[in-house]
């Protein structure tokens, strides 16, 4: 099924306003948008050079569908740290819960700014992988938004279809 | 001033605590859910103020506002959580919440909040 334009767009801007509206609210960062793949582009390189953290929320109702944010583990104790001042030269449990309340909030915020849709989230979850990509299956077209912050990146995936 | 400070996400305790060192309340009791929080509230003495996340595993914060009310305490309670929906705002306020808080939100907001539900409060 060939997803509606306007749908699309309609979650794709309330992803874009809800994880401004987390970091700037949460730890005062603005975030810079680099890049706004579309159904042509490719996935983005797995990044060797560094492990990294991707949180996983699905959601379902009238838009049925997935959304992740992948960071670096840098980025992570980063975010942790701004968020809660929390001293770390590695990925340590609060870390990862750091990053779930991220992907957490972020989608609570998507749930808020999509109200008439009637969407059911899922619990985060937080995977790590020393290299990784995310792939879907041909029925999916993904998009990929591309976010920097301090001096690191972090890449959004939306993956839906309206039902 | 004693509060007690209900919510599964560590990370989350550790933000609204900070909240309220900032308004100089040292005094914060946490549970990471409902059970835990009845258990540390016992009979409610002493407790001047309830800070609560909705969704928790074993029992809610709905549940908890519930309870709480259901046993004759007064004492403020804020909800603290992503949940926005009308008919579950609804819920909570019949519930018994004094207030709602919509996560994320930042510091001035949640100390603007502590300080319309606790008027009376003068720190130090």
């Amino acid at each position: 099924m060939t997803l509606c334009i306007d749908t699309e767009k309609l979650v794709r801007d309330a992803v874009d306003l809800s994880i401004r509206e987390v970091f700037s609210m949460m730890i005062g960062e603005e975030l810079s948008q680099n890049v706004v793949d579309g159904h042509d582009s490719l996935p983005p390189s797995p990044n060797k050079a560094e492990p990294s953290m991707t949180v996983l929320l699905g959601f379902t109702g009238d838009i049925q569908g997935s959304l992740s944010l992948s960071l670096s583990e840098h980025a992570a104790i980063h975010w942790t740290h701004a968020l809660i001042d929390h001293e770390t030269e590695e990925v340590d449990q609060t870390v990862i819960d750091a990053v779930g309340e991220l992907g957490n909030m972020v989608v609570g915020g998507v749930k808020r700014r999509l109200a008439g849709s009637n969407l059911t989230m899922s619990l985060p979850t937080v995977i790590r992988a020393s290299e990784s990509s995310l792939v879907f299956p041909t029925s999916i077209v993904p998009i990929y938004i591309r976010y920097g912050f301090a001096r690191h990146q972090m890449t959004f995936v939306i993956a839906i279809r309206s039902l | 001033m004693k509060v007690l400070l209900v919510d599964d996400s560590g990370v989350m305790r550790k933000i609204i605590a900070r909240a309220l060192h900032a308004l100089w309340i040292e005094n914060v009791v946490e549970a990471a859910d409902g059970v835990e929080a009845i258990a540390a509230f016992g009979d409610g003495e002493g407790f001047d103020l309830i800070l609560t996340d909705w969704n928790m595993p074993n029992m809610n914060g709905l549940e908890l506002v519930t309870a709480i009310r259901g046993a004759g305490h007064r004492l403020p309670i804020i909800m603290v959580t992503t949940e926005t929906e009308k008919g579950q705002v609804l819920k909570a306020i019949q519930a018994g919440i004094n207030d709602y808080l919509v996560k994320p939100f930042d510091q001035e907001t949640l100390i603007a909040k502590l300080e319309k539900a606790l008027p009376n409060y003068q720190p130090g």
